[in-house]
C-alpha cells in the first residue's frame, strides 16, 4: 500500500519535474533569444533614429546700437521684457536734432532767397547790357553827326577862305586906288574927298579883310573843335562796346548757386533722418536681455545697450556624431525635448548640417605643423552642429542656452 | 503553483504590449539633481533590480536550475528587460 502510494508521490514528482524542466527550458528560450532580438531592435532603432542629449535651444539675437548720441530720455521696457515689432525701445532726446533739422531748412530757404536777389540782380544786369547796347547804338550816332559836323566846318573854313581871298583882292584894289589917287592931289587933278573917299574904301576894305581873316580863324578852330568831338564821339563808342562787353560777362554767377540746392537738400534729408533715429523701435517680436541701463543712460553711437533676441524662429543646435550624419537630411523631421519641460515634445526640421569645425590636430608652430607623437588606438568620432529649425515653438518656454534633446526621425 | 507562473508571465507580457500602445514621449533624459543622465542607464538600473525579482520567481517555483547556465541567464535577463523598458517607454 505504501509503496504503492510511494510509486505514486514518484511518478507525480517526476511529472512535475518534466513540467519544470520544460517551463524552465522555455523561460530559457523566451529570456535568451528576447534579450538577443530586443538589443538588436534597440541598436538598429538608434542607427535609424539618431538621437543626442548635446544639444541647445539657439535664437538669433541682435545688439542694439544707437545710431545717434545724446541722453535716453524714454525707455519704456524692462530686462527680460517681450516687445512686440515696432514698439518703441528707447528715445533719444531729439532736442538737438530738431535744431539741426530747423537750421538745415533755414539754410535752404537762405539759398532759395539768395537765388531770388541773384536772379533779380542778372534781369538788372541784363537791362544793363540792354542800356550798354542802346549806348553804343546811341555813341554810333553820335560818330556819325559828328563826322557831319565835321564836313560842315570844313564848308565854313573854304567858305571863310574864299572870303579872304576876295577882301584880300578888295583891298589889293583898294590900296591901288589910292596909290593911283594921291599923287594926283598935288597936281590938284582930284579933289581931296575923293582922296578920303578912297582912303575910306581902303579902311574899309582893310576892315573887311581884317574879318574875313577873322572869320576864318574862327571856322578854322570851329573845325578842329568838331574833329576833337568827333574823336571824342569815337572814343565814347568804344567805351560803351567796352561796357557792353562787361556787361555780358557779368551774367554767370546763378550756375554756383543753384549747385548748392542739392546739397542743401541731403542736409536736410540727413537732418531728418538723425531726428528718426533718435526713436528707435523693435524690429522683430523679441525678448530684451541685458538691459542694465536706465534713462539719462548716454547713448553713443556704435556702442550696444542692450541685446534683442528674435522669437520668430526658434532653433536647436545638436552635435552629431560624423557617424550619424548619413541618416540626417535636409528637411528631416525631428523631436525636440527640452530638459526644462522633459515632457513636452516639439516638433522640428533639420535645416542644415555644419560644414565645418576645427580640427584638432591643426596646430602650427613655428611655421611648421606640430603631430603629437602618438599611438592611438581608439580615436574619437567628431561631431557636427546640426541646425534644427522649431515648427511650433512656444516662445514662454524657449530660451537660448537652454539644454535640449533631439532624436531626428 | 506552476498555472499561476505562467498566468504571471502573461499578464505582464499584456502589461507591456499595453505600455508600447499608449506612445508615451518623455525626452530620452532624465534630471537626477541638475544632472542629466540617459535613459538607457535608468533602464539598465531598473533592469538589474528586477532581475533580482526575476530571480526571487524562479526561486519561489523552484525552476532556477531548469533556466540553463545561471551566468548566462541573468545578464540576457538584465538586457532583455533594459531593452524592453527603453523599446516601450523611449522608442
Amino acid at each position: 500500500m505504501s509503496a504503492a502510494s510511494n510509486s505514486a508521490v514518484d511518478i507525480e514528482r517526476d511529472v512535475e519535474l518534466a513540467r519544470r524542466k520544460r517551463i524552465g527550458r522555455n523561460v530559457r528560450i523566451l529570456v535568451t533569444g528576447g534579450a538577443v532580438v530586443a538589443l538588436v531592435l534597440a541598436i538598429l532603432l538608434t542607427d535609424l533614429y539618431p538621437r543626442t542629449d548635446d544639444a541647445s535651444v539657439w535664437a538669433n539675437y541682435i545688439g542694439i546700437v544707437p545710431q545717434v548720441s545724446g541722453w535716453l530720455v524714454r525707455l519704456p521696457i524692462k530686462d527680460n521684457a517681450y516687445v512686440k515689432k515696432g514698439d518703441l525701445l528707447f528715445e533719444i532726446d531729439p532736442r538737438p536734432y530738431e535744431y539741426a533739422l530747423q537750421q538745415a531748412l533755414a539754410d535752404q530757404q537762405t539759398l532759395e532767397g539768395q537765388i531770388l536777389d541773384e536772379e533779380r540782380r542778372i534781369a538788372a544786369e541784363r537791362s544793363g547790357v540792354e542800356a550798354a547796347r542802346a549806348g553804343l547804338h546811341q555813341s554810333s550816332t553820335g560818330v556819325e553827326t559828328a563826322g557831319r559836323v565835321v564836313d560842315v566846318s570844313k564848308a565854313a573854313v573854304e567858305r571863310a577862305k574864299a572870303a579872304v581871298v576876295a577882301a584880300e583882292a578888295q583891298l589889293k584894289l583898294a590900296t591901288n586906288n589910292l596909290n593911283r589917287i594921291e599923287p594926283l592931289l598935288q597936281k590938284q587933278y582930284v579933289t581931296v574927298e575923293q582922296v578920303d573917299e578912297t582912303r575910306t574904301a581902303l579902311r574899309v576894305a582893310q576892315g573887311n579883310y581884317d574879318q574875313a581873316q577873322a572869320a576864318l580863324q574862327e571856322a578854322q578852330a570851329q573845325q578842329a573843335q568838331s574833329l576833337s568831338r568827333r574823336q571824342e564821339a569815337d572814343a565814347a563808342a568804344v567805351a560803351s562796346q567796352a561796357k557792353l562787353g562787361q556787361a555780358i560777362h557779368t551774367v554767370d554767377t546763378l550756375v554756383t548757386l543753384k549747385s548748392e540746392r542739392p546739397a542743401k537738400a541731403a542736409r536736410i534729408d540727413q537732418a531728418r533722418l538723425d531726428l528718426e533715429r533718435c526713436r528707435v523701435v523693435a524690429p522683430f517680436d523679441a525678448y530684451v536681455t541685458n538691459l542694465n541701463i536706465s534713462v539719462g543712460a548716454y547713448a553713443h553711437p556704435g556702442a550696444p545697450l542692450f541685446t534683442l533676441i528674435d522669437t520668430t524662429t526658434w532653433y536647436v543646435i545638436a552635435n552629431y556624431r560624423e557617424t550619424k550624419l548619413k541618416e540626417i537630411h535636409l528637411g528631416s523631421p525631428v523631436d525636440v525635448y527640452l530638459m526644462e519641460h522633459p515632457d513636452r515634445k516639439f516638433k522640428g526640421v533639420v535645416e542644415s548640417i555644419g560644414f565645418g569645425v576645427l580640427p584638432e590636430d591643426s596646430s602650427v608652430a613655428e611655421g611648421l605643423p606640430s603631430i603629437e607623437r602618438t599611438l592611438n588606438w581608439v580615436h574619437l568620432s567628431s561631431r557636427f552642429p546640426v541646425r534644427i529649425r522649431i515648427q511650433d515653438p512656444d516662445p514662454k518656454l524657449f530660451r537660448i542656452g537652454s539644454t535640449a534633446v533631439t532624436v531626428v526621425r | 503553483m506552476i498555472e499561476s507562473f505562467q498566468k504571471r508571465v502573461t499578464t505582464v507580457m499584456a502589461l507591456s504590449a499595453a505600455l508600447s500602445c499608449l506612445g508615451c514621449s518623455r525626452a530620452p533624459s532624465i534630471d537626477i539633481i541638475g544632472s542629466f543622465f540617459p535613459v538607457w542607464l535608468v533602464c539598465l538600473t531598473l533592469g538589474v533590480i528586477l532581475t533580482f525579482g526575476v530571480r526571487y520567481l524562479l526561486l519561489r517555483y523552484r525552476i532556477e536550475q531548469e533556466v540553463g547556465p545561471l551566468a548566462l541567464f541573468y545578464p540576457c535577463s538584465v538586457i532583455l528587460i533594459t531593452c524592453l523598458l527603453w523599446l516601450v517607454l523611449f522608442r
